[in-house]
């Protein structure tokens, strides 16, 4: 059933009525319960909405009325994605108790197909980190080992994932916040090419680098979600939909021949244990008839920089509008209107989140801006360009995801500059708009997940997603089979 | 020691769209409070703005319309900055790829105000005080406001009042904006500089924020000029801040000083994808405009003999112009039809509202009738005014009047005769006139004649029985 990917799965219990679908969302929320006080994926749980979805779903499947792809299928957004009359949080202090009164599209696209929504997922302070410590309800736990992080910002996405109490998510990437906590959950997480899915409604961290992105626990899942959710949105005019082709129906495709690109810059500073279980994948692809190319991307160094540069200079500007005028946080005493901005902001915002809206402002100053963000913004050019060229020789890309694997809890990096450096595989992609896809390809020896990133060209999120299905076809790792906390199914 | 003044304008006009720049919330005025917003103009997370199209025309209109060039390619950016009424943090503007530049508006006398830039950008909320509370009405955040950039061309405040009302003219000429100034579609920011007569250092620059009349305005100015001489002529130096202008108390006054100006931090709007404005578009845009208004000005005072005055008047209402324009190519006397419609018609149409939409209940073709009979003499003009007014007072239908006064005499050669001979009678002083040789009187005998009748007349043969009759007068006395 492995190959066949839970959304299938699922659906087919349903249609051979050995499961309804209320039976299942209870189950479901069951598990939650009990699995939830250790992982802390969960911070808020939509009982009664889910069961209003089971029902209707219920009732469809009792007149025979075929579901539709995603139909009834329990899942869990990360807190950032606007549901209406449900709290989203950012897992802030800024947010706490914020009810939207709107849809995010990508959760109206779901909520339109009867789709079961469990609750919202923990994560980083708006989506600023990459353990899920810096949320305001406190970090998330990875179930291969609880002492250890789950990743960030998508860190309680990939937790529920991981540990099925929830079927699939959707996480937002701005520089790696889908593919490293897939890589440290052993899940797979799809960073789709910027302007696939709608960004309206999801709240921005940066507006270039962000991206909605299903995470799951087979790639065929992810492809599903991709099919389903890559739409233009009218109301977000940076999102141009499906551009390239469905991913789904080309899963099965030979890739006999396919040309793989190994970017040196890639393969520095990876640990030992990943290293090897990189190196087994490429084998794997040798023996599906993968031509390898050799490449040499200077331009990769910089990205890291220029991404604190471009994520933080727009955050300083997109996280402006909470200054507890209008909502969210406010400050109870205050002399006068710039005192309760500033007060506000200085209590709503945790320690993260500021020191990105502190660089940030920096950066975009009149005196700094031609030295950060213009020269950030020619490097950007010139890494599209690299990528651009890559894509003449090869059809995807591969490294690992994270040079690493998941780290403990309150691990303290020696310098700030060394937890950053965990995104440097991740950044790029996003820096150029790219589609990546991190897939599970082993364990280190502590048995913790290794993850494998497959970057794409633009629009070529089929080519990524069939390279990946390949591979964990007849690599058959199994990386999720021990873990026994969550929904049998 | 002399000093020359130097005065730049910002002027943001509240352009006509009924939607706003980023959402579809109405943009019209007068709602209740936060009536008219949505997620998006009041800034709420998540939201993502999509472009008002309509907007980036009628930018581009204003641009043709001052002569700018139009750039083929412009981007939003946002400038930030933190105050209770702007809803985001940032407002979005155009602040490196303005939509148009270097265009120019020409004064009476032909003085050159150059155009910098004209760019669009979203209006804020508006601050309500009530007692301690702070209210804020989000109903103009989001409306569409274009912004004119002058160069800092205008020595008087004559050339400053001129400049605006031009620039007010050339808006509502177009159709860009209604200038209503009361309801906020119009407002200035204005540069004030002060250099020594024959220096070449220009003078510290002031800004004066937020002035919403042309009478303000110039108040602002003077008071500005007489503040900034007395600090010259003291020898101390003007401090550079932006200052603004207290109408109770008539003086300007400090709201910030340069070293405290808030650093904007302008950025692309990484929301909004940038936008190709082609040269077909441009065309297109063209086709869809009146002709310019400086051309049309010139074309009614050099070749139908109109004053300068009346051609710009009527040119302040671009839809009585264009009447003016289709009923003259019919119609020999061009000044005849200006007066119709300056005088009875203008005044039937009491407001500003009412001339520019110039809806009239005559039509076209008896109106060019009504012209013509005035033109063959066949009524005076004075009649003609009486009869235009009741057919657009709708007492009668203007067509049915026209026909019952062109279709035969309403009075008889007899009793016209007795009419003449009566008049000529009871105005023996104008009867001497004209056979001293003043040619004014046979006019005004005329004249009496048509005021006695009451009735319309065939003026060539009031002409031929007077000139008859006051030839036989001679010859009696």
């Amino acid at each position: 059933m492995k190959s066949m990917g839970r959304i299938k799965h699922i659906q087919d219990l349903f249609n051979k009525k050995q499961v309804s679908c209320t039976e299942l969302t209870n189950k479901y929320l069951k598990t939650i319960e009990s699995v939830n006080k250790e992982l802390n994926a969960y911070i808020n749980i939509t009982e009664d909405t889910a069961l209003k979805a089971a029902q209707k779903v219920d009732e469809k499947i009792s007149k025979g009325i075929k579901l539709r792809p995603l139909e009834g299928v329990p899942l869990v957004l990360k807190d950032n994605i606007l549901t209406k009359g449900i709290k989203t949080t950012c897992c802030s202090n800024m947010l706490k108790g914020y009810i939207p009164n709107y849809d995010a599209t990508v959760w109206s696209i779901l909520k339109e197909q009867n789709a079961v929504l469990l609750g919202k997922a923990n994560m980083d302070e708006f989506a600023m980190g990459c353990s899920c410590g810096t949320s305001c309800f406190g970090g998330s736990k990875n179930p291969h080992d609880t002492s250890k992080v789950p990743g960030g910002s998508s860190g309680g996405s990939a937790a529920a994932v991981s540990a099925n109490i929830a079927a699939y998510s959707l996480g937002t990437d701005t520089g790696g916040s889908i593919r490293q906590p897939s890589s440290f959950c052993g899940i797979v997480g799809l960073k789709p090419t910027y302007g696939a899915f709608s960004r309206y409604g999801v709240v921005a961290f940066a507006s270039t680098l962000d991206q909605v992105g299903p995470m799951a626990a087979t790639v065929e899942d992810a492809a599903l979600i991709y099919d389903n959710l890559a739409i233009k949105d009218l109301k977000d005019t940076t999102s141009l939909g499906m551009m390239g082709e469905k991913t789904f129906s080309n899963l099965r495709k030979d890739i006999n021949g396919i040309r793989i690109g190994l970017p040196k810059q890639y393969f520095e500073g990876l640990d030992e244990d990943v290293r090897a279980s990189i190196n087994e994948a490429i084998k794997v692809y040798e023996s599906l008839g993968a031509k390898f190319v050799k490449l040499d991307m200077p331009n990769i160094k910089y990205s890291l920089p220029i991404y604190y540069i471009l994520a933080t200079s727009e955050a300083s500007s997109n996280l402006a509008r909470f200054d507890g005028i209008r909502f969210g946080h406010r400050t109870k005493e205050y002399k006068d209107i710039n005192e309760l901005i500033s007060k506000s902001r200085e209590e709503g915002f945790g320690e993260e989140v500021k020191r990105r809206l502190l660089l940030g402002t920096y950066m975009l100053s009149s005196r700094h801006n031609k030295a950060y963000i213009k020269e950030a913004k020619k490097i950007r050019g010139a890494t599209l360009k690299s990528f651009d060229d890559a894509f003449t020789k090869c059809d995807v890309i591969l490294s690992s995801t994270v040079p690493s694997t998941a780290f403990e809890h309150g691990f303290v990096p020696e310098d700030q500059m060394q937890a950053y450096m965990t995104d440097i595989c991740t950044v790029p992609v996003n820096i150029a708009g790219l589609p990546a896809i991190s897939v599970p390809c082993g364990k280190d020896r502590n048995g913790m997940p290794i993850g494998m990133q497959l970057i794409g060209d633009r629009f070529k999120e089929s080519t990524i997603l069939n390279a990946a299905y390949q591979f964990e076809k007849v690599a058959d790792l199994g990386i999720l089979d021990d873990l026994n906390m969550g929904v049998k199914l | 020691m002399n000093y020359e003044l130097r005065v730049g304008i910002e002027a943001h006009f509240e352009i006509l769209t009924n939607s706003k720049l980023f959402c579809g919330c109405s943009t019209k005025f007068g709602a209740d409070a936060n009536t008219q917003c949505c997620p998006v103009c009041v800034g709420l997370p998540g939201t993502l703005p999509v472009m008002n199209k309509k907007a980036v025309e009628l930018t581009i209109k204003a641009g043709l319309a001052t002569h700018c060039s139009i750039g083929n390619f412009s981007n939003m950016d946002r400038k930030n900055y933190f105050y209770p009424d702007l809803a985001k943090g940032y407002q979005v503007t155009q602040y490196y790829k303005p939509i148009c530049k270097n265009g120019h508006v020409k004064l009476s006398g032909g003085k050159i105000v150059h155009i910098e830039r004209i760019h669009i950008e979203e209006d804020v909320g508006k601050l309500v005080y009530r007692g301690n509370d702070i209210l804020i009405d989000y109903n103009r955040s989001g409306i569409p406001l274009l912004e004119i950039v002058s160069a800092p061309d205008m020595t008087s405040v004559d050339e400053v009042r001129e400049y605006i009302e031009k620039l007010i003219d050339l808006m509502r000429y177009v159709g860009i904006s209604d200038c209503k100034m009361q309801e906020g579609s119009l407002r200035c920011d204005v540069n004030v500089s002060l250099k020594e007569q024959g220096s070449d250092i220009e003078g510290t620059r002031i800004e004066l924020k937020n002035l919403n009349s042309v009478k303000f305005i110039t108040k602002a100015i003077e008071f500005e000029v007489d503040r900034q001489i007395d600090i010259l002529k003291s020898g101390n130096k003007v401090k550079s801040e932006t200052r603004r202008y207290d109408e109770i108390t008539k003086k300007t006054e400090p709201m910030r000083t340069k070293e405290n100006a808030v650093d904007y931090r302008y950025f692309k709007e990484p929301d909004l994808a940038g936008f190709d404005i082609t040269a077909q578009e441009i065309d297109k845009i063209k086709k869809g405009m009146p002709r310019d208004l400086d051309d049309r000005m010139n074309h009614y005072v050099n070749d139908f003999d109109i004053s300068y005055m009346d051609a710009k008047n009527i040119l302040k209402y671009k839809n009585a112009a264009d009447y003016f324009d289709e009923i003259s190519t019919k119609v020999e006397n061009k000044k005849l039809v200006l007066n119709f419609i300056m005088g009875p018609i203008f005044s039937k149409l009491k407001t500003q509202e009412e001339k520019q939409a110039f809806n009239l209940n005559i039509k076209g073709e008896d109106f060019i009738n009504l012209c013509r009979m005035v033109e063959n003499k066949k009524i005076d003009f004075t009649l003609a005014k009486e009869i235009l007014n009741n057919a657009l007072d709708a007492k009668e239908n203007l067509g049915d009047l026209i026909f019952k006064y062109s279709n035969g005499d309403y009075i008889n050669d007899k009793d016209l005769a007795s009419l003449c001979k009566d008049v000529l009678s009871k105005n023996e002083n104008a009867v001497k006139d004209f056979q001293k040789g003043k040619k004014q009187s046979f006019q005004y005998l005329i004249g009496m004649v048509i005021k006695h009748a009451k009735l319309p007349l065939n003026i060539k043969k009031v002409e031929s029985i007077l000139k008859e009759q006051l030839r036989l007068f001679c010859f009696n006395k």
